[in-house]
């Protein structure tokens, strides 16, 4: 018997087959529903023209009644966004994936989110505390006691 | 049930946003109607109390049933029955009920001691199909469920020959029709033409009588030279192969040399036909002269346009110098031949020398197609080539002299010109002066206060300066009236 995150992202996925994924955002890799990775780049005018960034998403049991732990890559060459809600090992301050997540919410969901969280960034900075954070992070940004500062993501 | 599987797409509204399935047991919220399945609103609200789709706060206490019209909708969608190899599809609300009766389900195998599945349907007999039998035939072992198929291809099984009916086992039959006495056959020298048939206890009595079998060795002589003609002929065919490729290359090649060498070509060909190599290198100039003498037919001393141009050449240095005597320059300017002698047969005497220059130009290049000879087409391409540089030898040494006579003329021509212009300039300043004597001698008639002395002065001097122009016709006095 699959358990209910395997058979609601079996759904996700054939979706993502079927219909492809929004501009700029590609599947990289979908083997187990465990972890899966897309790629990200935000299109037209902004400050990250022409970056390409790598998603993680990693799924537990309970997916989607909790959240999935969203992350960018930082290794293999690949950076996370300098932003202001994303810290230099690629760990996400963003209340959807915490406290504000919804089982409506989808990967793709997720994906679109950030995009649109990337595109309007104004200034290219890393948060104030991350040479902190980044010291004493747990791998999993989840297990992260996440203070949202701004309503805006 | 946890899990259907729907034959068709569900319409969107019936697909919880939770599992992204058709409803299953829906409940609806009563704050904000919003429908989830009871399992999977169940869940979130177990991490969460809110509404997963727009965060309003809710409890498990918040939930009631949907309404009769979706779960009939959910309940009417088709699924197809989850068990293996069963094509069975229902009523998503129907499918429990074919799932009791299932032929497809996978049950325990009725054998107590065996502890194996089986589908229910290979379980009714109440016998353990996985229990091996062993086949009466071949006494292998073989599982009960596959008895049916082994039985039909048991090596074992008996049948019995189609020719002399004795019983054999299926494995044996083939090596049986190899011996079988009834078994039809043809005779051994059917590959020879006999046309003999029989059963094959019959056939040793034929062979003793069959009329191949006395030419025996004849057979066997004549399969060895027809086998020996045979490799010849491969062997042969494989040369013709490789010539008639060799062939139509060159033939390919001719035809390029061909088309390259254009009429000579058909020259080469028929000098070669009179019998003439086509290498003969001292032969071809005397011909090019020889044949170009025709076509010069209006000049007899001439041997041929090389002799008549090289003839030019060398006249041509004579009469050049010739122009530059002083005789020519003078204001009248007679007829200057002498700077074109050198055209030996334009020889028209021209009565002026600018006149001279443009057309009489023209009459020389066409004469100089009259005199250099068109290709000669008869003699070998070589010979041609050869008679071509020798005229563009002599054409170029011609350039060369006409060049510097033409230098030569155009200098004497200047200071000819020069001479004349400053002649021409003397008479000019005489006319002035006569002007002025008469515009002087016209003033002292308009006026009439001119002293005698004065007039007498006037009038002496004017003769004089008339006087002083050499060669000047003296102004009649009717001038005056101009
Ligand atoms: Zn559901
Ligand atoms: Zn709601
Ligand atoms: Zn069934
Ligand atoms: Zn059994
Ligand atoms: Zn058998
Ligand atoms: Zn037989
Ligand atoms: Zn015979």
């Amino acid at each position: 018997m699959a358990s209910i995150s395997a058979r609601r992202l079996s759904k996700e996925l054939k979706e993502i087959m079927n219909e492809g994924c929004p501009v700029g955002i590609t599947l990289l890799k979908a083997e187990d529903f465990v972890s899966w990775q897309f790629t990200i780049q935000v299109m037209g005018e902004s400050l990250y023209k022409d970056e390409i960034f790598t998603l993680l998403f990693r799924f537990d049991r309970d997916y989607p009644i909790s959240s999935p732990a969203v992350q960018f890559v930082t290794v293999d060459g690949k950076v996370s966004p300098v932003h202001p809600h994303v810290y230099s090992n690629g760990h996400i301050c963003a209340s959807i994936l915490g406290s504000e997540w919804s089982p409506v919410l989808s990967v793709i969901s997720v994906c679109v989110t950030l995009q649109s969280m990337l595109a309007s960034c104004k200034k290219k900075e890393r948060p104030a505390d991350n040479d902190r954070y980044v010291r004493h992070a747990p791998d999993n940004p989840k297990k992260t006691q996440w203070h949202y500062d701004d309503d805006t993501v | 049930m946890a899990t259907y599987n729907y034959v068709e797409p569900t319409n969107s509204n019936l697909v919880c946003c939770i599992c992204r399935a058709p409803f299953v047991d829906p409940v609806t919220t009563q704050a904000c109607s919003h429908t989830f399945c009871r399992g999977c609103i169940s869940e979130a609200l177990e991490h969460s109390l809110q509404c997963p789709v727009d965060r309003l706060p809710l409890t498990p206490e918040d939930l009631t049933s949907a309404g009769p019209l979706i779960r009939s909708l959910v309940d009417e969608l088709l699924v197809s029955c989850p068990n293996n190899d069963c094509p069975h599809v229902c009523q998503r609300d129907l499918l429990q009920g074919h799932l009791d009766a299932c032929e497809f389900l996978i049950v325990d195998c009725p054998e107590q001691s065996c502890h194996q599945m089986v589908v229910r349907k290979d379980a009714v007999n109440g016998a353990c199909i996985h229990s091996a039998v062993i086949c009466s035939e071949c006494y292998a072992e073989v599982a009960m469920s596959e008895y049916e198929a082994h039985s039909s291809t048991c090596p074992d099984s008996a049948c019995s020959c189609e020719h002399c009916a004795t019983e054999i086992s299926k494995s044996t039959i083939e090596l049986h029709g190899e011996t079988c006495e009834r078994a039809p056959v043809v005779c051994t020298h059917a590959p020879n033409g006999c046309s003999w048939k029989g059963e094959r206890r019959l056939r040793d009595g034929h062979i003793s009588s069959c009329p191949y079998e006395a030419i025996k060795g004849f057979f066997i002589i004549h399969k060895d030279t027809t086998a020996a003609l045979k490799e010849e002929n491969a062997l042969l065919q494989a040369k013709i192969d490789a010539l008639q490729g060799h062939l139509r290359a060159t033939t390919r090649d001719l035809q390029v040399a061909k088309a390259a060498l254009g009429p000579w070509y058909t020259n080469a060909v028929n000098r070669t036909e009179a019998g003439l190599p086509i290498h003969h290198p001292p032969r071809s100039r005397a011909p090019t002269s020889a044949s170009l003498n025709p076509a010069t037919s209006p000049q007899p001393p001439l041997p041929g346009p090389r002799a008549s141009i090289s003839t030019l050449g060398s006249d041509a240095p004579n009469p050049a110098p010739a122009s530059v005597t002083p005789t020519h320059v003078n204001a009248t300017p007679g007829p200057s031949n002498t700077s074109h002698d050198w055209r030996a047969h334009s020889s028209r005497p021209s009565p002026n020398i600018s006149h001279n220059w443009d057309p009489s130009s023209l009459t020389a290049r066409s004469i100089a197609r009259d005199v250099v000879a068109p290709i000669d087409l008869g003699t070998s391409l070589e010979g041609s080539l050869h008679g071509l540089r020798e005229s563009m030898v002599t054409l170029s040494t011609t350039v060369d002299s006409v060049g510097r006579r033409s230098e030569i003329a155009l200098t004497n021509e200047t200071v000819r010109l020069n001479e004349e212009v400053m002649s021409v300039r003397a008479h000019l300043h005489g006319l002035r002066m006569q002007v002025h004597a008469i515009m002087m001698d016209r003033n002292t008639q308009v006026t009439g206060r001119v002293d005698e002395g004065g007039g007498i002065t006037e009038g002496a001097w004017i003769p004089t300066r008339f006087s002083q122009v050499p060669g000047q016709p003296q102004i009649p006095l009717s001038i005056t009236k101009l």
